[in-house]
C-alpha cells in the first residue's frame, strides 16, 4: 500500500474504532484517543520509513482490540529487523527554562528522531519482538482507567 | 496538508495550516519557513486550528521554523491548536518553547 494511502486508511479505522468504542458504551476520554491515535501513527510511520525503508514498500497489518480493561493495537509488517543500536537513541527534547541558554538550547533541539520515545509517553506499554517467521511486530497497550 | 502565507505588516507572517502535518507533509512545510523567512518575514504565527492531526515529523518542522525565525532574529508562536496538537506538544515537553496562544489575534498581539 502506498504511504498516503496507509496513513490515510489507520486514521479512518481509528474513527471506526471510537465510534464502535462509543457505540458499546466504552467511550475514552479524548486525551486518551490522542495519545492512543498519536502513538499508532508514529509506529506506522516507523515501519514506513525504516522497517520499509529504500522503496521498498510492503504491507503492514493492524489489529486494534478493545478490552473492558485496555485498548491495544497489534502491527506486523515483513520489512527489516528494527535495530535499537542502529538508530540513535531516542531522546526526548531536552528543554531548560526560558532565560537558562535558551537560544543555545533551542539551536540544539531535535528536529526528530523522538518518535518512539514519544509513544512510550503517550501509552502504557509498548513492546516489539522478531517474530520466530521473521516478521516485526509491535504491540501498543493504553490502560483504562475508571 | 496546505499551507497559507499572510503577510501582516514589518516582518510579521501568519501561516495558515491544514489538514495532516506528518511525516508526509512536514518537508514542504519546513521549506515554507525558509521561504518566508529569506522574505524577511522573521516574526512568524502559525495557525493550526484547521490542523487534524501532527505526528512527531509534523512536530520537527514547527522545531526548524522556530530555529530559522530564531537565527533570523525574530519568533515562532503557534495558534489555535487543537486538543491532539496541544496532547502532543505536551508529551514532547516542547510547549515550553513553542508556546501555544488560543488566537492568531492573541499571538499577533504586541508581536
Amino acid at each position: 500500500m502506498a504511504q498516503p494511502a496507509l496513513l490515510e486508511v489507520l486514521h479512518a479505522l481509528l474513527a471506526q474504532f471510537w465510534a464502535a468504542l462509543t457505540g458499546l458504551a466504552l467511550p475514552l476520554p479524548d486525551e486518551q484517543r490522542h495519545r492512543f491515535e498519536t502513538a499508532v501513527i508514529e509506529i506506522a510511520g516507523n515501519v514506513i520509513r525504516y522497517a520499509y525503508a529504500q522503496g521498498n514498500p510492503g504491507p503492514l497489518e493492524v489489529v486494534l482490540h478493545a478490552y473492558p480493561e485496555y485498548v491495544e493495537a497489534v502491527f506486523s509488517d515483513g520489512g527489516v529487523r528494527y535495530e535499537p543500536h542502529d538508530v540513535p537513541a531516542p531522546a526526548m527534547p531536552r528543554i531548560v527554562a526560558p532565560g537558562e541558554g535558551d537560544e543555545q538550547t533551542i539551536a540544539e533541539l531535535p528536529e526528530g528522531g523522538f518518535g518512539l520515545a514519544l509513544v512510550r509517553r503517550a501509552v502504557d506499554r509498548l513492546e516489539y519482538e522478531r517474530t520466530p517467521d521473521g516478521r516485526n511486530r509491535w504491540i501498543l497497550i493504553s490502560t483504562i482507567r475508571t | 496538508m496546505q499551507v497559507k502565507v499572510e503577510p501582516q505588516s514589518s516582518g510579521t507572517a501568519v501561516l495558515r495550516v491544514s489538514g495532516r502535518l506528518d511525516l508526509l507533509s512536514a518537508m514542504t512545510l519546513r521549506q515554507e519557513f525558509t521561504k518566508v523567512v529569506a522574505a524577511g518575514q522573521h516574526r512568524l504565527v502559525v495557525d493550526l486550528s484547521a490542523v487534524d492531526f501532527i505526528d512527531s515529523t509534523g512536530l520537527g518542522s514547527l522545531v526548524s521554523g522556530l530555529k530559522t525565525a530564531r537565527m533570523a532574529g525574530g519568533d515562532l508562536r503557534l495558534a489555535g491548536a487543537t486538543a491532539q496538537a496541544l496532547t502532543i506538544l505536551q508529551l514532547t515537553t516542547l510547549d515550553r518553547v513553542l508556546k501555544p496562544y488560543k488566537t492568531t489575534e492573541e499571538a499577533l498581539t504586541g508581536y
